[in-house]
């Protein structure tokens, strides 16, 4: 990792240009791990990203205000890539609008499901913002929701990616 | 990223994510995360390199098929095109 501890040296960059009381939310343990209750062959299979996906009609992230902006999207999963949009204060969106299969694989993960290597995609992607400061409303609230959401679809497992 | 996996997992959902920095996994300790040091915004590969692309994917299949290990496995994808992920690390321009 190059010697450089980045989670210290991010945490005072937050502190110094947006929110002076950031801290990371440390945990003691790790969560509980959950078996895939079926082969992946026969799974559905649904994608959660910290990217700042969005679709043209919906609202985008907020990317200005201190706190973060812990609200979702959900974009159905037959979304053609185009269709995609952008918006995240660390990375460079432009960039990955070119080919957003740099942040969000669709079109590799719906090949996975026409070749057989999973059963299903879910019907939605869960898209939230990379930067999240006060994770309150994000772990009592959003993130809740959004669970309930997969596990109404059906879903076997998640995979979830940041940006 | 790791927040959210974590109320997944307590919500009793199977899950397998990405982190491109193993030092806030660390704190956050989300169940199962592989290791990616890919630059930020370039999670699963450069631009139109549609092998990389599928890899990192597939290497998430695997790790999901494989239910025998918590916390934070090793991959063996490294970023060799240029200093970007060093500079963003460094919270340096790029």
């Amino acid at each position: 990792m190059s010697g450089i501890n980045f989670a210290e040296l991010e945490q005072q960059f937050v502190r110094d240009r947006i929110n002076p009381d950031f801290t990371w939310r440390p945990y003691d343990e790790y969560s509980p791990l959950n078996e895939l209750s079926t082969s992946l062959s026969e799974a559905r299979v649904a994608m959660v990203t910290t990217a700042g996906a969005y679709l043209a009609d919906q609202e985008p992230f907020d990317i200005e205000g201190p706190a973060g902006d812990p609200t979702f999207r959900e974009i159905p999963s037959d979304t053609r890539l185009e269709d995609i949009q952008l918006i995240h204060r660390g990375y460079n969106t432009k960039q990955a609008l070119e080919d957003p299969n740099v942040v969000l694989p669709l079109d590799h993960l719906r090949t996975a499901r026409d070749s057989g290597r999973i059963g299903s995609v879910a019907s939605n992607i869960y898209s939230f913002m990379g930067f999240i400061a006060e994770t309150d409303p994000l772990v009592d609230d959003h993130a809740p929701e959004v669970a309930r959401k997969l596990k109404a679809d059906g879903t076997d497992i998640v995979l979830l990616a940041p940006a | 990223m790791g927040l959210i996996q974590r109320v997944l997992d307590e919500h009793g959902l199977p899950t397998i994510s990405i982190t491109q920095v193993a030092e806030i996994a660390a704190v956050i300790k989300p169940s199962r995360s592989i290791f990616v040091p890919h630059p930020f915004g370039l999670t699963f590969g450069d631009l139109n390199d549609t092998a990389t692309q599928h890899d990192v994917l597939e290497a998430m299949f695997t790790a999901a098929e494989s239910m025998d290990w918590s916390g934070i496995k090793g991959t063996d994808f490294r970023w060799t095109k240029d200093n970007r992920r060093e500079k963003q690390l460094r919270k340096q321009r790029h």
